[in-house]
């Protein structure tokens, strides 16, 4: 029996199932519950977003909130200043995470772990200082208040506004995650990994991997500056914490915890951050040191991340009945003379 | 006369002021099997990532079929149908056989970005993997992580998807290593039975694989050419005997013995 053709054959079921429980959510939650649902859909983008970069790529970033913050502070300026309608601002948004990518990339890029950490860390920290500083546009530490929140014109009057904002942010979110989906499963995706394996092995291939880094990095700044254009939507007010670089570890977390370099790792990552902090704040203050707690074990016990656990329990089960746990190469197969002569340069055991 | 498949016009490589390779020209025509010898630190592996494009040349110029590549970067030049293989081979260890043969497909169908599509929708790559995975004996491994396959099939593997970007000019850096003695003489009848019309540059340690093989030898000695014939005269060339050969020869022989 395989595993992996089963939960193939039960992904569409899964997703549906999943879709219609979001889109019954604002009937059976109330509001508070409803708006924690909302920033889990916000910061699920903003974490898959990362883990283009981090998971994907191999390309560890801790400035990952330069791109969430340029989207704040896009939708914030436009809606003081301009007052552009949501879309188009949200347009904007992801158009501003995409060009600070593409201007940034050629710096960052030319480095790799812990020097692109560092590099990507201080982008966002200049960004920080950049909203900081220039109080007269930015607002400074005050930052920007009162950005109006967006509704969904055919829904007005209909339903909440937490969840008519919920629905908005749904349909956005919905649909950038297809495209994230689509794009890590196509050939470019598959790319992606063969760098964070091994970039000059790529390389060797053919593949122009500076080319398919800088690319991956401006998606990345797009989507995660879309998360932040929708974060300052949601709570209407856009300020330097949503473009420091707590933020960006954050999501790190986020990516890592659930499991990087899976699909629906930073979703599961994203979703138990969020509750930590909603939830067991709610009787202690402490719930930073239970995340940190969580996140130790799961770095130990499930290395790649929460989204294997059910692989991991399968495993150890498979061990317990003494079984192999991973399938073992058999003994070769038999080969016929008349095979091709290029079959085969090395023959071995 | 045919255009030469591989041509160095006095290529030097320096690196931190130390000079790895001196003034290296040589010639190889298309379907010929050259063999690169010399000691250990002789620039032997600096020499073929010069070729293949990961280091670039301090001084002089690559010629691959007659196509000036000395300014192109490593992957620009498999257009041109160079390919090599590494010492320790050059596979994707978390990645499943079938994904590695898949990445090298992909970049000989797809753009460079690929970013169209779906791997595990396209119809054709997947049959043409699968035919890959058969030709080179690797169906019953396909789905298991190459991080688990013993080293020989790692070998396999990277061949395998060298081999479906069809190369021209295949670059093998040590491919014996790591081969058990008495897997040389089937190794050596493999590497005979490429087709005759891929030209093969072959860095390689055991004398018996290389004296069976190649048509012609280039022995390096600090970084630059020694001497330069077929295996006869190599072998009895006083220069390779005195540098290299008789030490390697023997060493090995009596290792062999």
């Amino acid at each position: 029996m395989n595993a992996k053709s089963i939960s193939a054959q039960w992904r569409p079921a899964a997703i549906l199932g999943l879709l219609v429980l979001l889109l019954i959510a604002p009937f059976v939650l109330p509001t508070y519950p409803l708006s924690v649902l909302t920033e889990i859909l916000i910061f699920t983008l903003f974490a898959m977003s990362l883990n283009i970069l981090l998971g994907y790529a191999g390309l560890p970033s801790l400035g990952h909130s330069a791109f969430f913050g340029t989207g704040g502070y896009a939708v914030g300026l436009l809606a003081k200043y301009l007052g552009t309608p949501a879309p188009l601002a949200l347009l904007i948004a992801v158009v501003a995470g995409i060009a600070l990518a593409l201007i940034t990339g050629p710096f960052v890029l030319r480095t790799h772990g812990a020097y692109f950490l560092i590099l990507t860390l201080s982008l966002t920290q200049v960004l920080f200082g950049i909203v900081w500083l220039w109080r007269r546009v930015t607002g400074g530490d005050d930052g920007l208040p009162g950005i109006p929140t967006p509704k969904l014109p055919f829904l007005l009057g209909r339903v909440s506004d937490t969840a008519n904002f919920y629905y908005l942010t749904l349909i956005v979110v919905g649909i950038a995650i297809a495209t994230i989906a689509w794009v890590v499963r196509s050939p470019f995706g598959l790319a992606l990994v063969g760098i964070r394996e091994n970039e000059r092995y790529l390389e060797g291939l053919g593949y122009p991997t500076w080319t398919l880094k800088y690319v991956a990095y401006a998606l990345a700044g797009g989507y995660g500056a879309l998360a932040g254009g929708l974060f300052a939507y949601f709570k209407g007010f856009v300020g330097p914490g949503q473009i420091s670089w707590l933020l960006a570890g954050e999501g790190m977390v986020m990516v890592i915890l659930g499991g990087a370099g899976t699909f629906w790792g930073p979703a599961i990552g994203t979703i138990l951050v969020l509750l930590l902090r909603y939830e067991v704040s709610a009787f202690t203050q402490r719930w930073v040191m239970i995340l940190g707690i969580v996140f130790i074990l799961t770095v130990l016990l499930l290395p790649q991340g929460i989204v294997r656990l059910p692989n991991r329990i399968r495993e150890i089960r498979a061990q317990l009945r003494r079984e192999a746990p991973l399938p073992r190469p058999t003994a070769p197969a038999h080969h016929t003379p008349s095979e091709r002569a290029v079959e085969r340069v090395i023959e071995r055991s | 006369m045919a255009v030469p498949a591989l041509q160095l016009e006095h290529v030097s490589k320096v690196i931190g002021g130390l000079t790895i390779l001196e003034d290296i020209s040589l010639t190889v025509q298309p379907g010929e099997r050259r063999a690169i010898i010399g000691p250990n630190g002789a620039g032997k592996t600096t020499l073929l990532n010069v070729i293949a494009g990961f280091l670039p040349a301090t001084r002089g110029r690559v010629l691959v079929f007659g196509r000036d590549v000395t300014k192109l970067p490593a992957h620009r030049r498999v257009d041109v149908g160079l390919l090599k293989t590494n010492q320790q081979p050059a596979v994707f260890h978390e990645l499943t056989t079938r994904q590695n043969i898949l990445i090298a497909l992909l970049r000989g169908r797809h753009s460079p970005l690929g970013l169209g599509g779906l791997v595990e929708r396209d119809r054709e790559i997947q049959r043409r993997a699968e035919q890959v995975l058969e030709e080179w004996g690797l169906l019953d491994v396909s789905d298991v992580e190459v991080r688990h396959l013993p080293h020989g099939y790692q070998r396999r593997v990277e061949l395998a998807a060298r081999f479906a970007l069809r190369p021209k000019l295949l670059l093998l850096d040590e491919p014996a290593a790591g081969l058990a003695v008495d897997e040389i003489p089937a190794f050596i009848e493999r590497l005979k039975q490429l087709p005759r019309d891929m030209t093969v540059v072959l860095v390689e340690h055991s004398m018996r694989v290389v004296f069976s093989f190649a048509d012609r030898i280039t022995v390096l000695h600090h970084g630059a050419v020694l001497a330069d014939g077929t295996p006869d005269e190599i072998q009895q060339n006083e220069d390779v005997q005195a540098a290299y050969l008789a030490g390697a020869m023997r060493g090995r022989d009596a290792g062999a013995a």
